[in-house]
């Protein structure tokens, strides 16, 4: 329970999981955001596209 | 006469008996340390709804004999020193096994422990509830804001490698580490996932510092940014979001969330289900149920059972202090990294020419919502009393939730199984 150590050269070692992990959140994240933009996108194109569908039927 | 022999054998045991090798007395410093968190609940409206619970539960829970250990080689009572480091049992000598008994407030403690916390049903309904609060109205009317939430994740793996020098166990470091996330309920999972001994703490201060975020976070910024640099504007297009879109965002999240990092698919899966009931428009009872009965209900529940691990032998040591100042750095640093990253932002904005951002926005990304966003308003607001950037500072805090949740789980990819 009260095992304290003092390694500085442990910080060294889990430098990798700081890589990977910041990589892997950006990633991710970089991922939602983009299909964010899709989904934005499409929505309006196809509520653009409605919209001109029905100003076509009323001329 | 049997009632004074308990009255008086309980306080004697409080002054001369010892629990698990620490002495009794220390349970009435628990009981201060109790006191103090009631005092900022109710006194400095500190997260009331978990640090007065909790507080409370401390104290109820440092009681003499409310815990006792058994040898389950010999039966013996060993609660006075506890099995030896190597599992041995002092009395048979053998290797054997704690059987814990509980009374008093110990016992319905342990039933709710079990129930709520052990299997993590308690934070995961909580984030149905935390998920049908949130707006994401402002991050899907500016998508890129997203990054900079994910930027402010960068404490978390600081504070692991920090942690890693003081705590030789994983389980421990890594979970010291998420007090980074801002997110109390991420805190909590991730410790319970990784078994770490220091829960109680853990958890303690991942609130204390999310309700000191605005004494935190200003100090930090500032010593990171020019007063130019502050007092940029931003511009802001108020499109309407469409319903079809917030309907799809949570459900699409909790695809990408689930197919990147599978460990997010209880804490984001139930954040994301939230925020599905709150926007589909045909389940308004529900929601409004969520985000406030529901909550609430598990909000008492959490706080008075996470004092479960608030006894004097497993709070009162300098592993402890050690946790609340590694707690302190993962808020720093996640704030100079969320900071960081929108001055490199504002970098290649003047290189390639597109608009800058007000760096402190970056500060938003900690997740600690809706505080965070507020406060990095507020200092817009005083640099220049014409700069409303909180639409962005909000978009970047609701980013920061869903990145805190990917970043758990991601530690958790690390070191779980």
């Amino acid at each position: 329970m009260n095992k304290f150590i003092f390694d500085p050269m442990a910080f060294i070692t889990n430098l990798k999981y700081m890589g990977i992990g910041m990589l892997g959140v950006l990633m991710i994240v970089a991922i939602i955001m983009l299909s964010t933009y899709l989904i934005n996108w499409t929505i309006n194109r196809l509520a653009a596209v409605k919209a001109s569908e029905q100003n076509g039927e009323e001329e | 006469m049997n009632l004074f022999e308990n009255l008086f054998g309980s306080i004697g045991a409080l002054f001369v008996g010892k629990t698990n090798g620490t002495p009794n007395w220390m349970m009435m410093i628990m009981w201060v340390i109790g006191g103090v968190l009631i005092y900022l609940a109710i006194k400095k409206g500190m997260e009331p709804t978990l640090l007065l619970p909790i507080g409370f539960g401390a104290i109820i829970m440092n009681f003499p004999g409310i815990i006792q250990q058994f040898c389950s080689v010999c039966g013996a009572n060993i609660s006075d020193v506890g099995l030896h480091t190597d599992g041995m049992c002092p009395e048979c000598f053998n290797i054997s096994e704690a059987v814990y008994h509980f009374s008093g407030a110990a016992e319905p403690l342990n039933t709710l422990y079990n129930a709520g916390i052990a299997n993590e049903l308690f934070p995961l309904i909580l984030f149905i509830g935390i998920g049908a609060m949130i707006d994401f109205g402002p991050l899907l009317n500016n998508p890129k804001l997203m990054i900079f939430g994910a930027a402010a994740q960068f404490g978390i793996f600081f504070t692991l490698c920090l942690a890693s020098v003081f705590f030789p166990e994983a389980k421990d470091y890594a979970s010291i580490a998420i007090i980074g996330a801002a997110d109390g309920p991420t805190s909590i999972v991730v410790a319970n996932t990784l078994g770490s001994n220091y829960i109680g703490a853990i958890t303690v201060a991942a609130y204390s510092y999310m309700a000191l975020v605005p004494v935190i976070q200003p100090p930090v910024i500032k010593m990171l940014t020019t007063k130019n640099e502050r007092r940029i504007r931003m511009s802001y297009k108020a499109t309407s979001v469409s319903k079809t879109t917030r309907i799809l965002f949570p459900i699409i999240i909790t695809i990408i969330a689930c197919l990147f990092a599978p460990g997010a698919g209880s804490l984001i899966g139930f954040l994301m289900f939230g925020n599905l009931i709150r926007e589909c428009g045909v389940l308004d009872s529900l929601s409004e149920t969520a985000q406030k009965v529901l909550a609430n209900l598990i909000t008492i529940f959490l706080g008075i059972t996470i004092a479960f691990n608030m006894t004097a032998a497993q709070f009162l040591n300098v592993n402890t202090l050690l946790i609340m100042g590694l707690g302190l750095v993962a808020f720093i640093f996640d704030t100079a990294g969320g900071v960081l990253f929108a001055k490199l932002y504002n970098l290649l904005a003047g290189v390639f020419k597109f608009e800058k951002v007000n760096p402190m926005i970056g500060a938003a990304g900690i997740s600690a919502f809706p505080m965070s966003g507020r406060i990095v308003h507020k200092m817009a607001l005083e640099e220049d009393n014409q700069n409303f950037i909180l639409m962005h500072s909000i978009g970047v805090n609701v980013s920061g939730q869903i990145a805190s949740v990917i970043a758990g789980a991601l530690v958790l990819g690390f070191f779980a199984g």
